[in-house]
């Protein structure tokens, strides 16, 4: 159990392309593809698969809410900050004694420091006249370097299992057990759950919050319960897209959902299915070509999906803005052909 | 002492309100009482402390000293009375949310909040959409009640708010700078209807800029320039000599009062 990586994706992915290698490479991996993307590509992918996807759902609708509340880039900044927290456990861990990588201590370590980066970003913003803007920023930036030297003090530990470590910064879906995938899952449904439970008051409070304020709801409270949901999501995402991408996977479906709809539950349903869509996309791909990590695909799947809506979308794509502003301005035209120039005998047109 | 009972007492009263911002004063030593059923205005220069007025009342801001009570208590056991209208520049007019959904936020019990809407179907719910769609229409939004507010103008989009106010049912108003963005002819009709509002026993407090309508539409005004200028009847308060002193070059100028 120690030494044999349980029933990892990547070998179920490898066997599935080598099984299929009888043919003609472009069409096998498109074949795979086409068996995983269907679910059929065994009982172990398809765990982390539907985890993945669950993901998604839960990105795109907590992401929604961060969105709204303007604090996308909040998203942003707790994913910088889980590297320290994940290469502090990580230390703590080995100086333990323990050898094998514990996934739920790392992502404690992620939320633990994702939680002190927010609170001094509301620190910062309350007490200094920073704009909130300049205190994620500084705060991202420079946690992140605090974790990219923490993790250059793990190289110096011996015998560790540290090769998941870089992992996680990127994501991989390959080194993923069971017991990550289901624990991936419960986290990313638990914070769903809570969303959806707190969708009005969380409407309420993101579109007007002295309004919310003056009605005694505890806009400070929600404020932390949103930030702490962002966190789950981020927790969840740590080893399927990795601690940066993970910030990606929040924003890019709420921004998505956001060209396509005018009313909060629509797009919070849209957000939610662009961000199964990319996970299932990117983590079924991932799937099939060994080499390829989950979490980058995702990302570029979710990106693509928005920079399509961001020109197709109605009313708010930049297709129909330019078609809109072509119909105006040859009406404009037209008007001002017509005065000058004397009109034509008889008048009306 | 005699306890008198709470409906005796102002909806709004100041003692002795003082607030900073990050050790900079912006309201300094505020003692006022609004009268019950009437219309004040509270005029004055930018940052003269017009709105910080309204949200250190609320308790939105910590006051340095003083304390505000509506009706003898604090703002906590009188919210369900009272009806705020922020600012339009505090909004985000692109928010993804319908007039009729805004104006539903004000009908909204504590319960309601965590309810989803698909819980509480029924004639509760009913009930309520019934009440808002009803306020949208009084202020001749009816119409526009299933528009994103993104799509209405700005006058509009102050009515919006303003029939919010009054799906609330409440016995006293504060509003910061309802008319704003809003035509004459408008600001006519919401006039008409506070006035109604007053006439039935609610107080209305507004922060207000014009000081033409200030005189001629309010009944009392509170004239601030970090501290009170003056109050009392509108047409008294902003006397000339008044408005001359408040707005002086150097009087508003927060750091000369502590």
């Amino acid at each position: 159990m120690l030494d044999v990586p349980t029933a990892s994706l990547a070998s179920l992915a490898s066997a599935s392309v080598s099984g299929a290698t009888a043919t003609p490479a472009e069409g096998g991996l498109l074949e795979a593809w086409a068996r995983v993307l269907s679910f059929q590509g065994g009982y172990n992918t398809n765990v982390v698969l539907f985890g993945t996807i669950l993901l998604g759902i839960s990105a795109g609708a907590v992401g929604s809410f961060a969105m709204l509340k303007g604090r996308a880039l909040v998203a942003d900044a707790i994913s910088h900050a889980s590297l320290v927290g994940v290469a502090l456990a990580f230390l703590l861990h080995s100086a333990l004694g323990q050898q094998e990588r514990s996934m739920p201590l790392l992502m404690l370590g992620a939320a633990a420091s994702g939680a002190c980066a927010v609170v001094a970003i509301e620190w910062i913003s309350k007490h200094t006249r920073l704009s909130p803007e300049t205190a994620v920023a500084t705060v991202s930036s420079s946690s992140f370097g605090a974790g990219i030297v923490a993790l250059s003090a793990t190289r110096r530990v011996d015998g560790a299992d540290r090769a998941g470590l870089d992992e996680l910064i990127f994501g991989s879906t390959a080194s993923m057990t069971r017991a990550d995938a289901l624990l991936m899952a419960v986290l990313a449904a638990a914070a769903l759950g809570a969303t959806l439970a707190l969708y009005r008051i969380l409407t309420a409070v993101a579109f007007n919050e002295r309004f919310a304020r003056s009605k005694g709801l505890p806009v400070r409270l929600l404020d932390a319960i949103l930030a702490a949901l962002v966190g789950a999501v981020a927790m969840a995402g740590l080893q399927a897209v990795g601690m940066l991408l993970v910030a990606a996977l929040l924003v890019a479906p709420a921004a998505t959902a956001r060209l396509w709809t005018t009313r909060v539950a629509p797009m919070v349903l849209v957000a939610a299915a662009a961000g199964a869509g990319a996970a299932w996309v990117g983590a079924s791909f991932s799937a099939v070509t060994p080499g390829a990590p989950a979490g980058p695909l995702i990302i570029v799947s979710a990106a693509s999906t928005f920079m399509l809506s961001l020109l197709i979308a109605p009313e708010r794509g930049l297709l129909s803005g330019w078609l809109r502003h072509r119909r105006i301005a040859a009406a404009a035209r037209r008007v001002a052909a017509s005065e000058g120039q004397p009109r034509p005998r008889g008048g009306a047109s | 002492m005699i306890l008198r009972s709470s409906e005796d007492r102002a909806p709004l009263a100041l003692r002795s309100l003082s607030v900073a911002y990050r050790g900079v004063p912006a309201l300094w030593d505020v003692s006022w009482e609004a009268r019950a059923g009437s219309m004040t205005a509270i005029v004055g220069p930018n940052g003269a402390g017009k709105s910080t007025l309204l949200n250190a009342a609320m308790g939105a801001l910590r006051p340095l000293a003083g304390e505000a009570f509506f009706w003898g208590q604090p703002f906590a056991e009188a919210r369900s009375r009272v009806a705020y209208v922020p600012q339009r520049e505090s909004v985000d007019w692109d928010f993804p949310v319908t007039a009729l959904e805004v104006v539903e936020m004000g009908s909204a019990r504590r319960l309601d909040w965590l309810l989803p809407a698909w819980v509480r179907r029924g004639a509760a719910n009913r009930g309520h959409r019934r009440e808002a769609r009803g306020c949208l229409e009084e202020l001749g939004l009816g119409a526009f009640a299933d528009r994103p507010i993104g799509q209405l103008s700005g006058g509009q989009q102050q009515r919006v708010f303003l029939a919010r106010a009054l799906a609330q049912q409440a016995d006293l108003l504060l509003l910061d700078e309802p008319f704003a963005g809003v035509d004459s002819e408008t600001e006519d009709a919401l006039f008409q209807r506070l006035r109604r509002l007053c006439s039935e026993g609610t107080t209305v407090v507004a922060v207000h800029h014009d000081l033409e309508t200030a005189r001629s539409r309010f009944d009392d005004a509170v004239l601030l320039s970090g501290s009170v200028v003056a109050t009392g009847p509108a047409t008294e308060v902003l006397s000339e000599e008044n408005v001359r002193r408040a707005f002086a070059p150097g009087s508003r100028s927060p750091r000369q009062l502590a």
